[in-house]
């Protein structure tokens, strides 16, 4: 028996799903029958798939999806009361500090998360074991012919959990993604797949929003913010805009330079049930626009509303 | 008093001043009236006017003035123009009813050198004229609002109208265009071809000289063009296929896509993707908020987008490209007819992926983040670490310097939080 084994372990998690051809197969097979700590292994990834099977959702261990539900809700509630009464662009130090100490919890809540995942079929925490782990998400994609969201985490080693936006796994893991203040490669990767996915018949969850609002009015990056904006679009649908959030984005409106993000948030606005009279102010406004396209996109907005009710009615 | 001489002399310069008013400014021309028909419609009338009109043998060129309505200009061989138009009247009888349409409908003018059909008052409702106009004759038409449609003829046409859609198809001549709100499709003109439309989508095909399109607020869809192109639009999409020619397009909120280009790409969009494939020529790409995508590109290549992923499949010259936040992927295939000294790819947040042939030469500079790692394939060569500092930004950075199969053309890689892998291609 093998008591220092040095054998390649990425190959018994290929051979546990059945992605290996047949010579590697057989290969495996034979070093199952020899070396007992890659038996151990082996055996352990069905332990895992029990908490984390691949599809199609996510189940981890209650206690564990507790704490990070717990842990999320209240860190991003903390961020969203430290920031919305300024309702301004520039949040500048405030925003970035509430990014940091996200990033903090972000980072250990997926501690939390992946340490219960390679604790077994236990579901009990074993954060000291886990705790010299480096854990961040390196790529998120979205199978549209599967519908199967993959997150690319990286631990001792890269690692990939599938599911659906039903999954609260799946759910805490682009939060933390989204959050990641370190991370901006992860943060583009999450709020494109918000962007492009379908929801439906799937509630979206009101965290999306608030770390999207907080990418939308922190991050410098014109190119996240756009990215935000089509995201909230789709997270939002025709649903009614939370007034804080509507405040937001009608001051970018007005003030952003880059006319694809006022195009998107006007997009957004005017799809959204925001309320009549402050939208025909704010498009009375974005008539007035330097750009062609809001302009336009504005005065045909106006006539919609004007058809179902005067305007005079509502100045 | 006058005397009968002097009367005489004024009537003669009455009549050469009438005679020269007339072959200056124009009159009203005679028509033959082809006939009139009337139908009732809804509440009123239709009334249909169908004449003719003998064309001087000076006259280059047709003037359709202020016209309430749709447009429709057919081509014929003929030497005289004839016109049916059709106007809708909202009165009791019949009799008002054509009273009312001849007092609206078009006067017809005719000078040494032009013939102008010129709408009396903007009133009528569903009013359309069609034209038979000869194929050789200049045309300039405005109208308030109201669908135009020209098909034939090899002159110049200018058109403007205030809202309508505007088609126009097989014109050799020059095509000018305006419209403050409407679609405009053109098909088969030798050009050179200029639109612009306050907001509306443009298309156009098979157009034989540059192009010149702008919309404020519509798509842009142009293919098989021999000339120089610039697409602008405030915020639609710009797509264009096979052409022979520079582009310059520009968009405020959409997304470009260009396939089979020769000729030079600027691309610059404020925040949509930007995808072209099959290009000889050399590109530069900017966007502020989307994805790069690249296909077969023979020529070098500037890209750059403040958050998007960067993917280049085979392309031959020099590179640069910039992604603030987004991963970058480039396959080079050099070409001896395509210059390659430089790879420069810098991905401040995000992983790079460069593909390089195994026997490329090449002087390697290589900057990483301090938890980024490096994968290569083997390559003849070596590479040394350099002890880690800190950047401008105070972050810190590892820097490898070496070469690949004893140097040669310089290449750059940077990124400050992901990952860099160099493999052969």
């Amino acid at each position: 028996m093998k008591q220092n084994c040095t054998h390649n372990k990425e190959d018994l998690v290929l051979y546990y799903y059945n992605e290996t051809d047949e010579a590697a197969s057989a290969d495996v097979d034979a070093r199952l029958q020899v070396c007992q700590v890659c038996k151990q292994y082996y055996a352990s990834l069905g332990e895992m798939e029990m908490v984390v099977p691949r599809r199609p959702s996510l189940e981890p261990d209650d206690a564990v999806m507790s704490s990070i539900r717990a842990a999320t809700a209240s860190r991003l509630r903390e961020i969203s009361t430290a920031s919305r009464p300024q309702l301004r662009l520039a949040t500048g130090r405030v925003s970035l500090a509430i990014f940091r100490r996200l990033t903090v919890v972000a980072s250990v809540l997926a501690l939390v998360f992946i340490g219960g995942l390679f604790a077994g079929g236990s579901g009990a925490l074993e954060l000291e074991n886990s705790s010299d782990r480096l854990a961040s998400i390196s790529d998120v994609q979205y199978d549209e012919s599967t519908g199967l969201i993959n997150v690319h985490y990286r631990t001792e080693r890269q690692s990939m959990i599938s599911g659906t936006l039903g999954d609260a796994g799946i759910r805490s893991m682009l939060e933390m993604a989204l959050t990641d203040e370190s991370n901006p490669a992860a943060r583009l990767r999450a709020t494109k797949l918000l962007a492009q996915i379908d929801y439906y018949p799937i509630e979206p969850s009101s965290d999306f929003v608030s770390a999207l609002e907080k990418i939308l009015v922190a991050d410098r990056n014109v190119g996240m913010q756009l990215h935000a904006v089509k995201a909230l679009q789709k997270v939002h649908g025709d649903r009614q805009l939370p007034e804080y959030l509507s405040l937001t984005l009608m001051e970018m409106l007005e003030s952003s330079p880059n006319s694809a993000l006022r195009i998107e948030i006007l997009e957004l606005l005017t799809q959204s049930e925001v309320a009549r009279q402050g939208m025909a102010r704010l498009l009375e406004r974005a008539t007035t626009d330097e750009n062609s396209y809001i302009r336009n996109r504005a005065r045909v907005a106006l006539d919609e509303m004007d058809r179902s009710v005067p305007l005079e009615e509502l100045q | 008093m006058l005397s009968g001489n002097h009367k005489s002399s004024l009537a003669g310069g009455t009549t050469f001043l009438l005679l020269l008013v007339t072959g200056l400014l124009g009159f009203a021309t005679s028509r033959v009236a082809m006939g009139q028909a009337v139908s009732k419609k809804n509440d009123g009338f239709v009334v249909q006017f169908d004449e003719t009109v003998q064309l001087r043998a000076s006259v280059g060129k047709v003037l359709i003035s202020a016209f309430p309505g749709d447009v429709d200009i057919v081509r014929s061989n003929n030497e005289r123009i004839r016109y049916v138009e059709s106007i809708t009247v909202k009165e009791d009888g019949e009799e008002d009813a054509r009273a009312e349409a001849a007092n609206i409908s078009v006067i017809v003018y005719q000078t040494r050198g032009e013939i102008e059909f010129q709408s009396r008052g903007d009133i009528g409702e569903n009013r359309r004229i069609k034209l038979w106009i000869p194929v050789d004759l200049e045309l300039e038409i405005s109208n308030s609002y109201g669908d135009v449609t020209v098909e034939g003829g090899n002159a110049p046409v200018e058109i403007a109208t205030g809202t309508g859609d505007i088609i126009i198809s097989d014109l050799e001549g020059y095509l000018d265009i305006w419209t403050g709100m409407g679609d405009v499709d053109v098909r088969n003109v030798s050009g050179p071809l200029t639109i612009e439309s306050g907001a509306g989508d443009v298309e156009a095909v098979h157009i034989g000289a540059e192009i010149h399109i702008l919309t404020g607020a519509g798509d842009i869809e142009i293919s098989n063009i021999e000339g120089d192109v610039t697409a602008t639009t405030g915020g639609g999409d710009i797509e264009g296929d096979r052409i022979n020619g520079d582009v310059d397009s520009f968009t405020g909120g959409g997304n470009i896509e260009f396939v089979y280009v020769k000729g030079d790409l600027d691309l610059n969009t404020s925040g949509g993707t930007i995808e072209f494939e099959y290009i000889v020529g050399h590109v530069r790409a900017t966007t502020s908020g989307g994805d790069i995508d690249v296909r077969q590109l023979r020529g070098s290549l500037t890209a750059e987008t403040m958050a998007g992923d960067v993917y280049v499949y085979d392309m031959s010259g020099d590179v640069k490209v910039v992604s603030k936040v987004g991963d970058v992927f480039v396959r080079i295939n050099p070409d001896r007819n395509v210059e390659l000294e430089f790879i420069d790819i810098r991905a401040e947040n995000g992983d790079i992926d460069l593909r390089i042939p195994s026997d490329l030469k090449a002087d390697l500079r290589i900057d990483l983040g301090y938890y980024g790692e490096l994968e290569t394939d083997k390559f003849g060569g070596h590479l040394e670490w350099s002890e880690p500092r800190r950047d401008s930004a105070g972050a810190r950075i590892r820097r490898a310097v070496g070469t690949l199969n004893k140097g040669g053309i310089r290449i750059e890689l940077s990124t400050g939080t992901g990952d860099i892998s160099i493999k052969d291609r």
